[in-house]
Order: C-alpha cells, then sequence, then structure tokens
C-alpha cells in the first residue's frame, strides 16, 4: 500500500517535472532588429501605428516623460523608433533630449532605460541600425553615437583617448 | 521647353540632394530620397514628349541606380517586397519603352505630316473639282434651259408653221393680185405705190417675208434635231410653195414695197431663199436616211429626189435579181418586209401628202416603184413544189403504163 503511495507520488513528480519541462520550451539566437527605423505620424490622440512592424502605441506617455505634465506647447510632430536584434524598442523624436529603451511587455511598453544623449533638443534625429548596434544620427551636427539597450557605447576613439 | 526645364530641375534636385543625403548617414532619409528620386523620374518618364528627353531621362536612371547601388540591401529593405534592383529595372525598361515609343510617335508624325500635306493637295483637288462640278451644273443648267427652250420652240413652230405659212403665202398672193388688178399703165408709179401701201396698211411685207424665212432657218439650225422627218417634210413643203410664190411675185413686190433698194430685197430673199432650201433639203434627207437606217433599209446615199428615186429603184432591182436564183429566200423575204413596211407606212401613209406637194417622188415615180415591188415580193414567195411532183409522177405512170402494154403484145 506504501509502495503504490511512492508510485503515484513519483508518478505525479514526472508529469509535474514533463509539464514544466514543456512551459520552459525557448528558442534562442532570435533577432528583431529592425533594419530601418519608422518614422512615425501621431494622430490628433497621439496614436502611432507601424502596419510594417507590427506595433502600435500611444506618445503622450513619451511627451510626459520627455516634457513634462506642466508643457502643453511641446508637440511631437513624428515619432522615430528603431528595434535592436536583443527587441529593444529605441525612441525619440524632435526636441527631445533623450533616446528611450523600451521593452515591449504583455501589451506594454516597459522604460529599459532614459538615455540622455544631448543637452539641447535634438533637431532631426534619425536611428540607423549597424551590425554593432543602434545608431543615432543627430544630423544638424552630423555627430553619430552609438547605443545599447544600457545606454551609449563608448567608441573605439574614446576608448583609445 | 517649360517641360525640359521641370526634367532639368528635377536632375539637379536628384543629384543634389543624394549628395546631401549621403553627408547625413541617415538610412531613413537615403531610402526616402530614393523613393522620392524614383517618383520623380518615373513622372518624367511618363510625361516626356521627346525621344531626346527619353534619352536624357535613360540616362538619369543609369545614373540614379549608380548612385543608390552602395545602399543596395538597405533599399532592399526598405522596398520590400521589391527590391532595388527590380526597381531600377522596371524604371529603366520603362524609359526604355517610353523613348521607343516617342521614337514610334516621331515616325508616325513624320508620316501624319506627310499625309497631312497629302490631304491639304486632295483638298485643294477636291475644292477644285467641285469649282469645276459648279461650272458643269451651271452649263447644264443652262444646257437644260436652253433645251427647254428648244423644245418650246419647236413645239410652237409645229403649232405655228402651218398657220402662218399659210398666211405668208396667202398674203403674197392676195399682194400678187391686188398688184396685178393695179392698172399700170394707167397709173404712176405714185400711185402704184399708194395702193400698195394701203394693201400693207403700215408694215413692210418683204420684212415680213424676211423674218419668216429667217425663223424657218434659225428653227433648222436650232433643233433639226427636234423634228421629226414628217416635219421636215412639211417644211421642205412650204419651203417649196414659198419659192414658187415668191418668182411670180417677188419681183414686183420688191418693186413696190423696197422703194430705191428693190433690187436689194430682192437679191437678199433670193439667198435667204437659197439657203432655207438647202438647210430644209439637207435635213429632210437626212432624216430619211435616219428613219431608213431604224428599218433596217440600207439605200445607199441620196441628197435630192432624184437620187432617192435612184436608190430606190436600185435597191429593188437588185434585191429581185438576189432573189431570182433561190428556191428558199428567207433573208430576202424579211429584206422585203421591212422595205415595204417602211414604203407603206411611212413613205405613203404618213408622208404621202408632203411626198407628192414637196415632189419627193412623182406619183408616177410611186406607181413604178408599187409595181417593181409587187415584182419582188413574188421573187421571195416560198416556190411550191406540189405541181412540179404531180407532174413527175403523172410521167412516171404514164411510162409504166406504155411498158405494160407493150409487154402484152
Amino acid at each position: 500500500m506504501r509502495i503504490n503511495r511512492i508510485t503515484h507520488a513519483l508518478l505525479g513528480l514526472l508529469i509535474i517535472a514533463m509539464a514544466s519541462a514543456c512551459n520552459s520550451f525557448v528558442v534562442e539566437n532570435v533577432d528583431y532588429s529592425q533594419q530601418l527605423e519608422s518614422v512615425l505620424v501621431p494622430d490628433e490622440n497621439g496614436n502611432v501605428t507601424d502596419v510594417r512592424h507590427g506595433i502600435s502605441f500611444n506618445v503622450n506617455s513619451f511627451k510626459q516623460q520627455e516634457f513634462g505634465e506642466s508643457d502643453s506647447t511641446k508637440q511631437i510632430r513624428e515619432i522615430r523608433l528603431i528595434r535592436n536584434a536583443d527587441g529593444f524598442y529605441f525612441i525619440t523624436a524632435n526636441q527631445f533630449t533623450n533616446v528611450y529603451v523600451m521593452e515591449p511587455g504583455k501589451g506594454s511598453l516597459k522604460m529599459k532605460k532614459k538615455i540622455k544623449v544631448s543637452e539641447s533638443p535634438l533637431n532631426e534625429p534619425a536611428f540607423n541600425l549597424r551590425s554593432s548596434g543602434v545608431q543615432l544620427v543627430m544630423t544638424d551636427s552630423n555627430e553619430v553615437l552609438e547605443l545599447n539597450e544600457n545606454g551609449i557605447e563608448e567608441t573605439e576613439e574614446e576608448e583609445q583617448s | 521647353m517649360k517641360k525640359a526645364l521641370k526634367i532639368t530641375g528635377t536632375i539637379l534636385l536628384i543629384i543634389c540632394t543624394t549628395t546631401a543625403i549621403f553627408a547625413q548617414s541617415s538610412d531613413y532619409e537615403i531610402t526616402k530620397e530614393f523613393e522620392t528620386s524614383y517618383g520623380e523620374l518615373k513622372a518624367s518618364i511618363d510625361n516626356a514628349t521627346s525621344v531626346e528627353e527619353a534619352d536624357s531621362l535613360n540616362n538619369e536612371v543609369i545614373k540614379l541606380r549608380e548612385s543608390f547601388a552602395e545602399h543596395k540591401s538597405l533599399l532592399d529593405h526598405a522596398l520590400y517586397p521589391n527590391t532595388f534592383d527590380d526597381s531600377m529595372q522596371d524604371l529603366l525598361a520603362e524609359a526604355n519603352e517610353t523613348e521607343e515609343i516617342l521614337m514610334i510617335i516621331d515616325n508616325q508624325g513624320d508620316m501624319l505630316t506627310s499625309l497631312n500635306k497629302q490631304l491639304e493637295a486632295y483638298q485643294k483637288e477636291i475644292s477644285l473639282l467641285n469649282n469645276e462640278t459648279d461650272s458643269l451644273k451651271t452649263l447644264i443648267a443652262k444646257s437644260e434651259e436652253s433645251e427647254q427652250n428648244l423644245s418650246r420652240l419647236v413645239k410652237q413652230y409645229r403649232q405655228r408653221v402651218e398657220e402662218r405659212d399659210e398666211f405668208v403665202l396667202n398674203m403674197m398672193d392676195s399682194l400678187f393680185v391686188a398688184y396685178r388688178e393695179l392698172d399700170l399703165d394707167a397709173g404712176t408709179s405714185k400711185e402704184i405705190t399708194s395702193s400698195a401701201i394701203a394693201i400693207q396698211q403700215g408694215d413692210n411685207p418683204l420684212e415680213f417675208i424676211e423674218a419668216t424665212i429667217e425663223e424657218n432657218i434659225q428653227v433648222l439650225k436650232a433643233g433639226s434635231s427636234e423634228l421629226s422627218t414628217q416635219d421636215l417634210l412639211k417644211m421642205h413643203t412650204i419651203q417649196k410653195r414659198f419659192a414658187e410664190t415668191w418668182d411670180r411675185v417677188g419681183s414686183d413686190l420688191s418693186q413696190v414695197y423696197g422703194g430705191n433698194e428693190a433690187n436689194q430685197w430682192r437679191n437678199k430673199i433670193d439667198d435667204q431663199l437659197k439657203d432655207w432650201k438647202a438647210s430644209t433639203s439637207k435635213n429632210t434627207w437626212d432624216s430619211i436616211n435616219q428613219t431608213l437606217a431604224q428599218n433596217n433599209v440600207d439605200l445607199g446615199a441620196f441628197d435630192n429626189n432624184q437620187s432617192f428615186y435612184s436608190a430606190i429603184e436600185n435597191f429593188i432591182n437588185n434585191s429581185i435579181e438576189n432573189s431570182e436564183d433561190k428556191i428558199i429566200a428567207e433573208a430576202d423575204r424579211e429584206e422585203f418586209n421591212s422595205f415595204y413596211e417602211f414604203w407603206n407606212s411611212k413613205v405613203k401613209e404618213e408622208w404621202g401628202n408632203y411626198v407628192q406637194e414637196g415632189e419627193i417622188l412623182t406619183m408616177s415615180q410611186i406607181s413604178t416603184i408599187d409595181a417593181e415591188l409587187i415584182n419582188w415580193r413574188d421573187e421571195t414567195e416560198p416556190v411550191s413544189l406540189v405541181i412540179p411532183i404531180l407532174l413527175g409522177l403523172s410521167f412516171i405512170t404514164i411510162v409504166g403504163l406504155i411498158i405494160v402494154l407493150a409487154r402484152k403484145d
């Protein structure tokens, strides 16, 4: 009788182990990278949709985050986003001083990092995707920053210096 | 010109923007500028109007491809599901096709110009022909009008010819009688003249005679084809009577009514009468000849009453001679019937009065021809073989009987 109970317990454990094994099925080396940045124009409610890459969200949160609650004069004419190989979204816009690194969640974008890229508001920024990662091009100054989800990467020149 | 400037502007814009964009190194801007340049170049190709323009744009497509070739992978991604190569290939094909179409249009334009020139020439020709047609229509209208006038004239002539000519002849006779009743021996020329004036009551009869003859001559000149043979024979007869009367009274009438110009009047009317006679005679004989031809009778040439009679006689005698030796003379019979029909229905019945009165044929000549016609008819009658056969049979029977009787003996 006791043997039966032990057997049943072992079988139960086996089933639980198998089930848990099934739940942890993971595909490795997924590349989420988006080759070309998306430049999206918000509608009157601040919603943007990238049909090609299948994402839709509201930019008002970024506006508040960037300009604060009080400043209603600032408007986002268009927002730029690009996704790196790890799946993080890099988002910025004209007049922003930051690049927001957002991690997709279940029906949400969660800020992973807010990268301060300039002291003055950006003028016509642009993202490029390179093998090294995401580039932020500041077209007015021709300055290029290499970014990852953790912040600005130091360039070789900087490292050398 | 405006279009060329626009295209040049587009090309310059493409060159400037691509140069500027590459300095910025924004992938998004590069793709946008590629799409803009591509779109503008495509629009220019679509709107190209000359071969030179299309050729220039063709080169620009090649330049665009060369300029953006280094961003091929980026553009492949941006243009998905299309590719950079496919897009450039399409644009190049479109440019080539446009150039070919424009070349065809250019050639067709030349052909069109040539055709337009031809058309212009044809239009001129048509215009010319229309003018000619109008002229001809006018002429036809005039001709029709003239024809109608002629028919009216002939109709009027037919209605008036007898009564008027009779009137003139009677007038001439009465003038002649009145003139003869004058006592020429007793009166002076002054008295004669005053009496003549009283008869004529205002008009000069010589002028009236002259006008009548002239009118007849004009009718013959204008519408002889409208006049039937019977009309002409009638005119021939009247002309003959006219001439006879004039011969009798002409000299005296001229003297009385011609005044100082008596001889001139006499000669003038004599000449007119000769013309009238010649004209009437010619038209009459021509018309008779035509009627004979219509009746399939060929008498040969004749142009006066004597030669007409001789022609008839010769024709009948020859026909009789031809028929004499023939047992079956079907063709001769037909020829006889044609002439017999012409002779009886036309010459004797329809024209009879005028033929005699106008002395086309005399009564004696007509009788002779009638007699010859009977001979001709006999010659063309089918020969009956019954009597010769009966005679032959009788002869054979007699010979047979003689032979039988001789054997019995």
